[in-house]
């Protein structure tokens, strides 16, 4: 499957620039505790993001990829995985397979980006537990489909999304697409919501589960 | 005297939290309390550790650990906890010994209403030695590219890392590279440092330090984080900093341009969700190299070199001529001048020529192309062109990827892009792409032996980017992308503007095109329109200086539309017969502008632009008072921006512009002149710091004044300021917190144009208060 960017033979350059929005937990579940690990896993997630959206938009130039998680706890601090991805992520930034690729974690609303959600991850509670990071990543989804006019992708394989992911693709002019770990056709609402327009696209497709 | 209970409680949440930074993930800080002892326990490193803390208001807080009784900042900082000393060993391990060019710099300290100057190091290692603020102190340096603000500030980091090993401060400098590494918030900068100085250190326990005063972190390039996250991002980072440091402890930051660093003084406090900021604000500017300080680099430079006396003389007089030809400006910037002498005494046909930026990066250029590209016949592989191209390309691909650092891969695939563009043979092409580690011009080891591609010095990345955006502007090529990038340098645009004058484009008619270019730029809304409206800005008046330097200071008949002035100037331009549509002027120093019969439509706005009285000219039909968002005079001493509507509509009318008498619209309320004259005050002194002292002595004169007591009240009423009680190290102090930004009260004074409900409510109640009262 691949969607163009614009009908017209040329395009604002802008339309060049991608955003995947990431449910980091949900795509990349970390297993392991060292920074070795962060870094081995984000960068194999990035690299498999980078291939899908090549794939699905081939015209694109350029990634932004927000990874949405845990990263604030309830006092302000970095999670002790955002501290670790924060080392990693300016690594990962620059040329992949041709594309301009910049990651950075997300912990304020694109819409609101003066404001630093605290809390979302309690490291206190037992067990912990991630608190509005889904919200967030619906609410972004929403904005950005009506604010900006590159491709988006919602990446997550979390059905708690589909609401969200539904509705921005109404609200967007854009291609919007939906990307998951498993392939299209085995979730139970596929067919709905391909028949409302919103693609659903496989990492497997790529050939990188 | 204290209250011991008091005291005891507040140290005893306090040690929870700064131990909290310290442990291990998941476990927690159990505090025992039995009067003024505290009995701690907490797990680090996977073992259980304890200590027994004494608190007195008279003595302080004590630890005693492991049979040894320490003050609490030495305990943190101990070889237990922090172990700053490991700490101060690894900067110096990473800083380079090289020669350290002084460098003079200037502190504002408007609230004496006095300035001091003298070499830098020794300026800012007073203001950090001062301790005596209420507030975290800010300290802002600010300087061009190449006056040698990071010189500066890695040898000031350097000497405080020496005294700390040798036991003779107590206070470590942390230094923070935010310059070009794609960071996207002070976080990951901070985190990034940690790492490089292979230091155990935590992101949380830098700021516990920095709040007992034991390290201050050195965020050099701070302006640089707003290229990958943006403005809000960038300085919502350093508000959240600040937040944690709750009101104690100090903060070095460095920007080039006094625009960012009046960004976040604006911004600051709106990212505030808690409250718990408190900051004072001490600017401080890298003076230029006067000659004076070039004399005394020769001195010494050329007995270092063991010049000859002859020669010393000679080559003297060969700097003095170059200086001569119009290249004053870049000889102030120690980057420039030093360069210069060594190629001077290098090169005896070197001459400096008329645009000495350019002779440099030729002259370096040269000597890479002459001696380390070359083929099996010693014949250079590329023409000086070719090479040029390669620059231009791999600056431009630092651009576009956001940072100032290329991994190999990149530079790889850059270089075979353009050898294979050149049509050059294939070996010629593996040969260039082998042999660009070797540039030292451009590359740079890790020490490890992975290398990155970065210019030697960020002007030579400037010189070559604006090469390209002058080309692509030069071309009609969309310049949306191009501008989005990040914050562009003013250097960059200068450079942007002298190369297209330098191709001839600058012509009446060639000038209104790239204007037209650089607005269609800004005209479509996505999430990089501001930044992208700004830069082209910055370049729409960089093209207006050189174009009026070339045609006797005009720029005649000219549209301007659709950018954002952000900071800057236009000095020494007249604008005639122009007009301005939907252009932002921000802060931009217009002191010697002369807007001449000129035109705004009612989507141009001004916000606290520059002026001075008797040189600079406003004459702009069509604009309002509405539109004008403060007024900073100049000429006047005054240290910040006038909101207030009707000193506004004065100040522009003395500059000319045509505004009626008594602006239409203009229905605000009517308050006494010394209550405004009061407000003006606070507003100055929140300019500085938030919140504000009551005890500070040099605002008694507001909070001594018989009105401050009904100003005090109302403001209070109407939720614009917040009383606060502040523990600072254990001891009360009472602050007045603002709740809204200075210009924003103000301009309420003209009831038209806020729309804040709260800040229309209040000159209501003072205008009925002082009416009454009268």
């Amino acid at each position: 499957m691949t969607i163009p960017l614009s009908n017209a033979d040329s395009f604002p350059e802008r339309f060049g620039q991608g955003l995947a929005l990431v449910d980091y937990d949900n795509v990349c579940p970390y297993k392991g505790h060292s920074d070795a690990d962060v870094a081995f896993h984000t960068a194999g997630l990035v690299d498999r993001l980078v291939r899908a959206f090549r794939r699905v938009f081939p015209d694109l130039k350029e990634l932004d990829v927000r990874l949405y998680g845990g990263w604030i706890d309830e006092r302000g601090f970095p999670s002790p995985l955002a501290l670790g991805l924060m080392k990693v992520l300016p690594l990962l930034r620059g040329r992949r397979h041709g594309l301009i690729v910049r990651p950075s974690l997300a912990t304020t609303l694109v819409q609101f980006p003066d404001l630093i959600l605290r809390g979302t991850v309690r490291l206190l509670s037992s067990p912990r537990r991630q608190k509005m990071v889904d919200g967030m990543l619906g609410c972004d989804a929403m904005f950005i489909a009506a604010a900006d006019p590159g491709p988006v992708g919602l990446v997550t394989d979390d059905e708690d999304l589909l609401p969200a992911a539904l509705s921005a693709h109404a609200a967007g002019t854009k291609p919007m697409v939906w990307m998951r770990p498993r392939s299209m056709g085995s979730g139970l609402n596929d067919r709905g919501l391909s028949e409302r327009g919103l693609r659903i696209h496989s990492f497997e497709e790529t050939g990188h589960a | 005297m204290r209250d011991a209970k008091a005291f005891s409680e507040y140290w005893k949440d306090r040690i929870e939290y700064d131990l909290g930074s310290f442990i291990d993930p998941g476990t927690t800080v159990s505090v025992d309390s039995a009067g003024r002892n505290l009995r701690v326990q907490w797990t680090m490193h996977g073992a259980d550790q304890e200590a027994l803390f004494s608190t007195s208001p008279d003595r302080g807080v004590s630890v005693k650990v492991n049979g040894n009784s320490l003050a609490y900042r030495s305990f943190l900082a101990g070889p237990n906890m922090a172990d700053l000393k490991t700490v101060a060993r690894m900067v110096l391990q990473a800083s380079r010994p090289g020669l350290f060019v002084p460098t003079r710099a200037e502190v504002d300290d408007s609230g004496n209403m006095k300035s001091q100057s003298g070499p830098a190091i020794e300026v800012l290692t007073d203001l950090l030695e001062d301790e005596s603020d209420d507030a975290t102190r800010v300290v802002m340096v600010t300087g061009g590219a190449g006056a040698g603000k990071t010189s500066v500030l890695r040898e000031l980091v350097r000497l405080q890392a020496d005294k700390y090993v040798r036991g003779q401060t107590t206070k470590l400098l942390l230094y923070v590279n935010a310059q070009g590494r794609a960071l996207a918030r002070l976080h990951e900068a901070l985190a990034t440092e940690l790492q490089d100085l292979k230091v155990g250190l935590t992101y949380h326990s830098v700021a516990v330090l920095t709040r007992l005063g034991i390290l201050v972190p050195v965020i050099d390039g701070f302006d640089e984080l707003l290229g990958v996250s943006g403005y809000d991002d960038a300085f919502s980072s350093l508000a959240s900093f600040l937040e944690e440091l709750k009101g104690e402890g100090q903060l070095l930051t460095s920007a080039r341009s006094v625009y960012y660093e009046e960004e976040f003084l604006a911004r600051a406090d709106r990212v505030s969700g808690t409250e718990e900021q408190a900051w004072k604000h001490w600017p401080v500017r890298v003076l230029d190299w006067e000659e004076g300080d070039r004399q005394q680099y020769l001195d010494e430079w050329t007995r270092r070199e063991g010049i000859s006396e002859s020669d010393s003389m000679n080559l003297r007089s060969r700097v003095h001529v170059v200086i001569g030809r119009g290249n004053q400006p870049l000889a102030s910037k120690p980057l420039f001048f030093t360069r210069m002498v060594a190629l001077l005494q290098r090169n005896p046909g070197f001459s400096g020529g008329e645009d000495l930026l350019r002779e440099l990066v030729e002259d370096y250029l040269n000597r890479e192309r002459k001696e380390k590209l070359l083929d099996r016949q010693a014949e250079p592989l590329l023409t000086e062109e070719q090479f040029e191209r390669l620059m231009r390309e791999l600056a431009e691909e630092m651009w576009n990827q956001e940072t100032r650092e290329l991994d190999y891969r990149s530079v790889r695939e850059v270089a075979g892009y353009v050898m294979e563009t050149e049509a050059l043979p294939e070996t010629t092409k593996q040969i260039i792409v082998e042999r660009i580690p070797t540039l030292a011009f451009l590359a740079r080891s890790d020490g490890t032996g992975s290398h990155t591609g970065v210019f030697e010095h960020e002007t030579f990345f400037f010189y070559f980017l604006a090469g390209r955006i002058a080309s692509q502007l030069a071309s009609g090529r969309d310049m949306e992308v191009i501008l989005s990038r990040s914050a562009l340098p003013e250097d960059v645009a200068d450079r942007v503007a002298m190369e297209l004058s330098a191709q001839g484009i600058d012509s009446k008619e060639g000038l209104q095109e790239l204007l037209d270019r650089l607005a269609a730029a800004g005209t479509a809304e996505w999430r990089r329109t501001t930044q992208v409206r700004e830069n082209a800005g910055l370049i729409v008046m960089a093209l207006c200086r050189v174009y009026a330097r070339r045609h006797q200071g005009k720029v005649d008949g000219r549209a301007i539309r659709s950018v954002v002035f952000p900071g800057s100037h236009l000095r020494d331009v007249a604008l005639t017969r122009c007009s301005l549509t939907g252009v932002t002027v921000r802060r931009t120093d217009l002191g010697a502008t002369r807007f001449e019969d000129c035109k705004a439509d009612e989507h141009t706005l001004f916000i606290e632009p520059r002026v001075r009285l008797g040189s600079t000219r406003l004459e702009l039909r069509g604009l309002t008072v509405a539109q004008v968002t403060g007024i900073h005079r100049q000429d006047d001493g005054s240290s910040g921006a006038n909101y207030d509507p009707s000193d506004v509509a004065k100040v522009l009318k003395e500059c000319g512009a045509p505004i009626p008498s008594d602006p239409q619209g203009r229905s605000g309320p009517k308050v006494p002149s010394e209550y405004r004259e009061l407000l003006r005050r606070l507003m100055r002194a929140y300019h500085r710091a938030n919140p504000v002292c009551i005890g500070d002595q040099n605002l008694k004169g507001i909070f001594d004044d018989h009105g401050w007591e009904t100003l005090e009240r109302l403001l209070i009423r109407h939720n614009l300021v917040s009383k606060e009680t502040r523990s600072t190290k254990g001891q009360t102090t009472h602050f007045l917190r603002r709740k809204f930004l200075p210009e924003r009260l103000m301009s309420g004074l003209n009831g038209s144009v806020v729309a804040d409900e709260r800040i229309r409510a209040f000159w209501r109640a003072l205008e009925l208060e002082t009416h009454n009262a009268t």
